[in-house]
């Protein structure tokens, strides 16, 4: 997916979001300090994801907290299995993953009452999976089809994240979120026999920079 | 503020319609193309060079035969104006070889013929949960005889699906009369 597309319309809407906010007079810059909370958070995403493949399983949670007014610290992770037998291949992985990275405010809300946010920020991600393919078949009409298989091995996978979206408090303390990401790989293991269908964290494992939209439901707890 | 903000949440919230309205769209297209990528041919071009340009222009050949060293049934059967060829790579060998015939332009042999191995390394790749395996290939190495093939180049090693050329093959070329 070419994600040059993507960049600009979100970046803008950020831009012009943060500064529709900023433009209101009674907008006054805040004087209170942070006031100290954490927030617990399952991805919603992961569940719906499940509609189109449910082959995939991924589960999700997430932890952040504000250090400084408008920036927050998140601490992301999960993990995933993948079991899929078929009368043309099978397919097995299981792996873990987590993130880590800030988060800015772009609303810059008047008090720390205020907990709606339009927020911008990156992440450092890391993956690791075990993968394997017990049966495959290959087709091909004019030398004749093809059965294999890929022993089981690992698989390292780094990248960072831009992430841009939206946390609204529904209910006292209770928030849903939503946020569009792109993701770059950094590295990932070499020579591998296989690659994996799919990266724990990441998405399919071929694309160079998906763009995933992410839904969370989530629970502020003051400190 | 909170006046303030919900034109913003409404704005967010379309957007997000607008993302989960596609995407039952990107899951038909997947399904669709699953025919087309099951086998991975290796793309193979006529090309002359041009002494006016760097780039080697390409070539129409006529009366194109081409079938396995091993299996007699024809890929191509005398067809005529190829200017590029799609050949199936063997999925349980590591090389495979061709055979390519062309009309003669000597009058007392109906057809000239030559042979081109291909050496590589085959990669299988799950493609989607729907389409399944396909085989992917890096091209290493390859060998010609010398019959009505000049030159043969290696144009991209990394045989997936694409519509790349990956390798060229350039014929004896008459010299125009001065």
């Amino acid at each position: 997916m070419n994600i040059s597309r993507f960049f600009p319309l979100l970046l803008s809407l950020l831009l012009s979001l943060g500064s529709f906010a900023n433009s209101n007079n009674d907008t006054i810059p805040s004087t209170e300090g942070v006031q100290p909370f954490v927030r617990f958070g399952i991805d919603l995403s992961s569940f719906a994801r499940g509609l189109i493949e449910p082959e995939v399983k991924q589960y999700e949670f997430a932890i952040d907290s504000e250090v400084f007014p408008n920036w927050f610290i998140n601490l992301e992770g999960g993990w995933m299995n993948v079991s899929t037998i078929t009368s043309n291949f099978d397919y097995k992985a299981s792996g873990f993953f987590f993130r880590a990275g800030p988060d800015f405010n772009l609303l810059k809300r008047p008090s720390p009452r205020q907990q709606d946010l339009v927020t911008f920020g990156m992440r450092y991600a890391y993956s690791f999976q075990q993968h394997e393919a017990p049966y495959f078949l290959s087709e091909n009409p004019y030398w004749g089809d093809y059965e294999g298989s890929v022993g089981q091995s690992s698989f390292n996978a780094h990248w960072i994240e831009f992430a841009g979206g939206v946390k609204a408090e529904v209910f006292q303390n209770f928030f849903l979120s939503w946020s569009l990401r792109t993701r770059v790989k950094l590295y990932t293991t070499r020579n591998s026999e296989l690659d994996p269908y799919y990266l724990p964290g990441y998405g399919q494992g071929k694309r160079r920079a998906p763009v995933m939209v992410h839904y969370s439901l989530l629970y502020r707890f003051s400190l | 503020m909170k006046n303030t903000f919900r034109p913003i949440l409404h704005v967010l919230v379309r957007l997000m319609l607008a993302v989960l309205l596609y995407l039952p769209f990107t899951a038909c297209l997947n399904e669709d193309v699953c025919e087309d990528i099951a086998t991975v041919p290796i793309r193979i071009g006529f090309a002359m060079r041009d002494t006016a340009n760097a780039e080697p222009r390409s070539l129409a050949v006529d009366s194109l035969s081409i079938h396995g060293l091993d299996n007699p049934v024809l890929i191509y059967e005398n067809r005529n104006n190829v200017s590029r060829v799609e050949l199936p790579l063997h999925l349980a060998k590591d090389s495979v070889a061709f055979v390519l015939y062309i009309a003669n332009p000597i009058e007392f042999l109906p057809y000239v013929a030559d042979t081109l191995w291909l050496y590589y390394q085959r990669r299988p790749v799950l493609i989607s949960m729907d389409c399944g395996f396909v085989t992917f290939f890096d091209l290493e190495r390859l060998a010609y005889s010398r019959n009505f093939i000049d030159t043969v180049t290696i144009e991209n090693t990394s045989i997936i699906n694409n519509l790349d050329e990956h390798i060229k093959i350039f014929p004896f070329v008459a010299e125009p009369a001065p």
